[in-house]
């Protein structure tokens, strides 16, 4: 089995999930049939590129476009604040988290590098431009290239 | 009249997604709990801090005064 196969995603999801509904004081849903077909859809996704061990970067592009596309989290009606970008958010969270655990056990010396400014506009841009698993796979390639 | 026919690259010829090569395509040991560990890992550098204070001043956040 390829080696992302065995990746659960719902607890990386819940743990996003409840980071963020402490940051922004937001009740959140997490819909566990969505994050079912998020499972399903990132290993075919994966399997399709035709690598048994696809890099850092495709696996984070690939998980980010989906849960950013199929939106498992919503805002519960009870909550007091409102935050539009929650999905956004945790897509890229989550895609930085994969691409942060290529440092130590393979060959790049240094963190990623991130700029609070870019992130959020990347994360701006998830919600109201067109994605696709490949140029989201591309964006966190480049995220991932040594200068 | 005729038919020329122009051969495909080498490279054209690949498919599916080509391989980069700023690092080995045979990938890190991802596991759940290593994602975990590299997700608390990510959410405690200042960048991520600064990244929530732009969104929370950006109109994409509501305060519960302000949802109508």
């Amino acid at each position: 089995m390829a080696e992302y196969g065995n990746i659960k995603w719902q607890p990386i999801l819940k743990d996003v999930a409840e980071k963020i509904s402490t940051t922004y004081s937001v009740e959140l849903i997490l819909d566990e049939a969505i994050v079912l077909e998020a499972e399903q859809r990132i290993k075919e996704s994966l399997d399709n590129l035709g690598f048994d061990r696809p890099n850092v970067a495709k696996v984070a592009g690939q998980v980010a476009f989906w849960l950013r596309k199929l939106k498992p989290l919503s805002i519960a009606p009870s909550s007091k604040n409102y935050f539009r970008l929650v999905n956004e958010l945790a897509a890229l969270r989550i895609g930085l988290a994969i691409c942060n655990c290529y440092k130590d056990d393979c060959s790049k010396d240094k963190e990623v590098q991130l700029h609070s400014r870019i992130l959020r506009d990347w994360v701006t841009s998830f919600r109201y431009h067109s994605h696709s698993p490949h140029s989201s796979m591309t964006s966190f390639e480049l995220l991932m290239c040594d200068n | 009249m005729g038919v020329t026919i122009i051969e495909a690259s080498r490279w054209e010829r690949q498919e599916g997604v080509p391989d980069t090569e700023f690092q080995p395509n045979h990938g890190c040991n991802l596991t759940t709990d290593g994602i975990l560990e590299s997700l608390h890992e990510i959410e405690s550098r200042p960048e991520m801090a600064e990244l929530d204070n732009l969104l929370m001043a950006s109109g994409a956040y509501l305060r519960g005064k302000d949802r109508g």
